[in-house]
């Protein structure tokens, strides 16, 4: 019988943690989700419902309306393409030279090494402001101000530490055995690199991929300066709804969406690279 | 393998060097020598000639209240977004860590704030924190928290702590995601001796989850301590720095001083105080981590 009781009574315990278990996760979700929620909804409502309080639901009053407004004042269309061609390029670059230096700083010994490795990585430290007029000056002195061209420089500089990092840590993975048996049968030291190395670490080199072409399509402190009228990625063109005059919410919201949706559909995509990379990105 | 092969494979491991080091050299190193030098000078953006005027202008940004009210507020807020994001983060991991339905999906989705532009972010929170018909007067005067509605980004007292939450927001999910990491990998006989021993469950974490996530958590503290004190875009969006300078942080002094008002020695001067401000803050944290 006392053993029954305890038994009952442990179990109602445990009922009691499940339930606050469930309880907590679904309250963290929503704090966490909320906001974006919260203005993709507003994107889609009249200019009347959304200063509704109590709020209306969204489905009462759809409408595209915003996203309409907001090509009118704003050139998003050429900010889409602008901000897809700097975070592709970019972040090309940045695995490119990210990856070739974590490779030879994993895989060769030689003086300096250490040296060379904490340079780069310790280039980390380093604020974007610092070096943004200096930049700004420099890309004005060659005429690359206003192009796409200085953007994808500076963003691919900036992720250079990060890429070296990961892509160091992902190779660091690979046994060096794969190559050295490629290289008796006659390859060279590149072609084993190209052939057996980099196939094999094509998830790392997907997760870096992933990461940088978020931070650069995010990026503003370079694009802020950077850019003219024709080569505004999004998130400048979003911090222009920002007016003197005031905010058109409606179609800031719209053109927040914009901004958002295709990195989070491009997240999902690649969703389990991603948080591989995150992760690496952080911890090695 | 033939001579050429040969001497190729020597020279490989500096050929793979060359473009990360000149990347890095032309456009980060160089420009620091450049702002570090800009620093001595007068100098007005499109005037013909640059004055040197020794450490004036660092004289000039310690008199300037505008400097110390960015210094302060720069520093509250990464002290400030650092510790909630630590321990909420580290509370969530610990709760998500557990086995449940849908774990999987719940831990993608906890994610999502970390991939939303800080521009955009500024923007949400800027519907949100809406003196009129923001949600966020709504929920609290519903539930009684304040009597009447509140211009959180318009009133000066408000203004800071709004940026804070926007922040702590957007990035805890990255101390959730690394700190759930780190428990994943924990081993596990510890706990089975501990439970052996009848450790309680605050036992458990206070004497052995805690230390032996410790690297795991300094490697998160140094990382958003990095980023917090880089704060620029939310800002610009959010505040502008305002109501008045009460959101003002270094970040955004240094970068209107010198690309809307040209003042670019002044300029060279705050962003090399917050080069020195980032590496008296981080190095010493990163110093306790092992990367």
């Amino acid at each position: 019988m006392d053993q029954l009781s305890e038994s009952s009574s442990s179990s109602k315990r445990e009922i009691l943690e499940k339930v606050l278990l469930y309880l907590g996760v679904l309250v963290v979700l929503a704090v966490f989700i909320f906001p974006i929620y919260w203005m993709v909804s507003v994107a889609f409502k009249t200019p009347n419902s959304f200063t509704n309080l109590p709020p209306t639901p969204v489905w009462q009053s759809a409408t595209l309306d915003n996203f309409k407004r907001a090509f009118e004042l704003a050139p998003l269309g050429k900010g889409l393409i602008n901000s897809a061609v700097v975070a592709l390029f970019g972040s090309f670059l940045a695995i490119m030279s990210g990856a070739m230096a974590g490779y030879s700083l994993e895989r060769f010994d030689f003086r300096g090494r250490k040296f060379v490795k904490g340079w780069i990585l310790g280039t980390q430290l380093v604020p974007p402001v610092v070096v943004v007029v200096p930049l700004f000056l420099l890309f004005f002195q060659v005429n690359l101000v206003g192009t796409r061209i200085s953007l994808i420089l500076a963003n691919a500089t900036f992720l250079t530490p990060l890429c070296t990092w990961m892509m160091g840590g992902f190779f660091s993975q690979i046994p060096v055995e794969l190559e050295e048996c490629a290289r008796i049968d006659g390859a060279s030291r590149l072609g084993a690199l190209i052939r057996i190395t980099l196939p094999l670490a094509t998830p790392g080199l997907m997760a870096t991929w992933t990461l940088t072409f978020i931070y650069v399509w995010n990026n503003f402190i370079f694009a802020l300066p950077l850019t003219d009228k024709a080569t505004q990625t999004l998130p400048v063109i979003m911090a222009g709804f920002r007016t003197d005059k005031g905010i058109a919410f409606g179609a800031a919201a719209a053109a927040g969406a914009i901004t958002v949706i295709p990195v989070l559909a491009f997240a999902s995509l690649t969703q389990k690279y991603l948080v591989r990379g995150l992760v690496q990105g952080a911890l090695d | 393998m033939n001579v050429t092969s040969l001497s190729r494979d020597k020279y490989l491991k500096y050929i793979l060097l060359i473009p990360a080091c000149s990347l890095l050299l032309l456009f980060i190193l160089l420009p620091i020598f450049y702002s570090v030098r800009l620093s001595f000078f007068k100098w007005f953006l499109g005037a013909p000639q640059k004055t040197f005027i020794g450490i004036r202008n660092y004289i000039e940004a310690f008199n300037d209240p505008l400097f110390w009210t960015s210094f302060k507020n720069s520093l509250i807020f990464t002290f400030v977004t650092v510790f909630f994001e630590m321990t909420l983060g580290l509370a969530i991991a610990l709760l998500f860590s557990r086995d449940f339905i849908g774990s999987r999906i719940a831990r993608a989705l906890i994610l999502l704030p970390m991939m939303v532009a800080p521009v955009v972010v500024g923007f949400m929170f800027l519907i949100i924190f809406h003196g009129g018909y923001g949600i966020f007067n709504y929920i609290f005067s519903s539930v009684g928290i304040i009597q009447e509605h509140i211009s959180w980004l318009g009133n000066p007292k408000f203004a800071l702590p709004s940026l804070i939450l926007a922040e702590v927001w957007q990035r805890t999910p990255f101390v959730i995601l690394v700190s759930l990491a780190g428990i994943k990998a924990l081993p596990e006989e510890p706990y089975e001796a501990a439970v052996v021993d009848g450790a309680s469950r605050f036992q458990i974490f206070r004497y052995i989850t805690l230390p032996l996530l410790k690297n795991v958590l300094f490697i998160a503290l140094t990382i958003r301590t990095i980023i917090s004190l880089r704060v620029f875009a939310k800002v610009y969006t959010l505040t502008g720095g305002g109501p008045g300078s009460s959101t003002y942080v270094l970040n955004l002094l240094g970068y209107k001083t010198g690309l809307e008002q040209f003042q670019m020695g002044y300029s060279a001067s705050i962003v090399v105080i917050i080069f020195v401000v980032t590496m008296v803050f981080t190095v010493p944290i990163m110093r306790r981590a092992h990367f």
